[in-house]
């Protein structure tokens, strides 16, 4: 590499370096900072007071039932959405009518504002005249009052479920698409049936791409905030919170501000944690051998 | 009878994916139609139609409420992220996967780290120095923090795509007695071109739907993004039910993406899912 080609290094690094550590990095190192004090964040002084705040995590039932709402969308959520994204994608790489308009249509929902699907879902969700309700009143069905404290976590992960499967199948579909042919016309040929097809040659094929889709989603699916929040009302239920959700209001308080910087920070690192033991689990479950096409 | 059974299986899956389908329509055609009816027409029943569309909805969304201005302040901040993090993440992009030096692979785990450090741990450190450099509830505030937290992905994609390009073209041009940085602007930048339109896209759309950074950071009523501003006409519903101008505003948001979608389609899939399938 020559002199000239080199002195480019600096400049070119500079800027995307600077707003990095400045804004991410340096923020992020000072949260840990702050997770080690007690601060409403009025005052100026700090006091240090340890691993207190993660002590206090363990003894925190609101913090557990949020962790209960992150892993239920996480895991129960997660479920479904492979699934169903699974299940349309080996459907659509055997050829539906209009695949292109049917890949375009599930995909989109996922690029809508979260705050307008939370509106619309519950509106959907509505007791005396959402959607389902009307539809099982035609069925002869009892409503269902699907936005009760009760039952508002189910709903969400529902429509979690919905808005996010048309993006992991057509992940998957893009892995399936770059399959040769010959291969599902060799299996055809040999009499496999279509499930075997499915189990045989196109997932182990496409495992790289699934596991990346996995990874993805815990990512995903551990920050989720804007959909829930929204999704909760004025005031949501602290039935309904996840982790994510609980950390805004203890920096950022609901109505009643409650500023608790370091215990929030606190949360917020567990949530590190936790999306590092996911992709850490996730790629040793994952790994096995890998066929190259 | 074991096919049988499979051919079952198929036409029930089959099914359940038109349904899924069907529904996608349905639930976005019900949306641009409940912003059309009166509340009364709203309230009467899920499935009533409107009798007269009531175009007025939209005036009251996008003036009386506001909309216009938060969907411009939008506007403006998602444009002006957008070409920051291109013209920040791509000359890094650029060095960190066609330069060799000391410090290259350190620097790029460094910002590998960033793609899965969730937004929650820096949400309020960030605060706190927008806080102290005056930068809170301004719209410059919002677009650098957007900027900085976007460079993570957006230089991870960029470095897969500058690895592809062909080194002979590099050589050629330096040899035709460019200078190193012409190079680079001039020749490879255009041939990466497929690359930056991807992130263009993909940063684009995430941006002018994100809400818990402009929530946290913006709250001055007239600096607020769009999706904020819908989520406090939003909050409002429970003084004043103006529920068929919260549906029109939930079309304003939908509607630029849902033509940018219906235009760009192929691109917009192939680039938000291009991440995943490397």
């Amino acid at each position: 590499m020559n002199n000239e080609k080199k002195k480019l290094i600096i400049p070119y690094l500079i800027p995307a370096m600077a707003l990095y550590l400045i804004f991410f990095i340096g923020p992020a190192l000072y949260g840990l900072w702050i997770s080690f004090h007690d601060w409403s964040g009025f005052t100026k002084d700090m006091d240090f007071v340890g691993l207190k705040n993660y002590l206090n995590i363990f003894e925190d039932p609101i913090y557990w039932q949020s962790f209960k709402n992150m892993m239920l969308i996480l895991l129960v959520g997660g479920i479904f959405v492979f699934f169903i994204a699974l299940l349309f994608t080996s459907l659509m790489s055997q050829g539906v009518t209009a695949k292109k308009a049917v890949r375009a249509i599930i995909f989109f929902p996922n690029i809508i504002a979260p705050i307008a699907l939370a509106i619309v879902w519950n509106y959907l969700y509505r007791y005396d005249i959402g959607f389902f309700n009307s539809v099982l009143k035609i069925v002869g069905i009892d409503p269902v009052n699907w936005t009760s404290p009760d039952n508002i976590m189910m709903s969400a992960v529902i429509s979690i479920v919905w808005y996010s499967t048309g993006f992991y199948a057509i992940i998957l579909l893009g892995g399936v698409d770059k399959i040769p042919n010959t291969y599902f016309e060799a299996a055809r040929i040999e009499g496999a049936s279509t499930f075997k097809i499915f189990t045989k040659v196109t997932l182990p094929l496409i495992w790289d791409v699934f596991s990346i889709a996995v990874i993805l989603w815990g990512i995903n699916a551990i920050r989720l905030f804007d959909f829930l929040f929204a999704f909760g009302g004025p005031e949501p239920p602290s039935r309904m919170w996840n982790t994510a959700m609980y950390q805004y209001i203890l920096g950022f308080g609901q109505r009643t501000p409650i500023y608790q910087l370091g215990y929030s920070s606190a949360v917020a690192l567990s949530m590190v944690v936790v999306v590092l033991i996911f992709v850490i689990t996730g790629r040793k479950l994952f790994k096995r051998e890998v066929y190259e096409l | 009878m074991k096919t049988n059974d499979r051919s079952i299986l198929l036409v029930i899956g089959k099914a359940l994916l038109y349904i899924w389908v069907i529904f996608i329509l349905f639930v976005l055609g019900w949306i641009v139609l409940a912003s059309l009816k009166t509340n009364q027409e709203l309230f009467d029943g899920f499935w009533k139609l409107p009798e007269t569309l009531q175009w007025g909805n939209y005036y009251t969304a996008w003036v009386q409420s506001d909309l216009a201005s938060y969907f411009f302040n939008s506007v403006i901040v998602v444009t002006v992220s957008v070409l920051g993090i291109v013209l920040v993440s791509a000359p890094a992009a650029y060095v960190l996967s066609r330069f060799k030096f000391f410090w290259k692979e350190p620097l790029t785990l460094l910002f590998v780290i960033g793609i899965g450090i969730p937004y929650q741990a820096v949400l309020i450190p960030i605060y706190l120095l927008l806080l102290k450099t005056g930068l809170i509830n301004s719209h410059l505030g919002l677009i650098i923090v957007y900027v900085a937290l976007s460079l993570p992905f957006t230089i991870f994609i960029l470095t897969g795509f500058f690895q592809t390009l062909p080194a002979e073209v590099e050589e050629a041009a330096a040899i035709d007695g460019a200078t190193a940085n012409t190079v680079f602007w001039k020749v490879m930048l255009p041939m990466a071109r497929p690359g930056l339109i991807t992130v263009t896209i993909l940063n684009a759309v995430s941006l002018w739907n994100e809400f818990l950074l402009a929530k946290a950071y913006i709250n001055v009523n007239d600096q607020y993004t769009l999706s904020v501003g819908l989520y406090q006409f939003y909050q409002s519903m429970q003084y004043n039910s103006d529920w068929v101008s919260l549906f029109a505003g939930v079309v304003i948001i939908i509607f630029p993406i849902l033509i940018f979608f219906l235009w760009l389609s192929d691109r917009i899939i192939e680039g938000m899912t291009a991440g995943s399938g490397k």
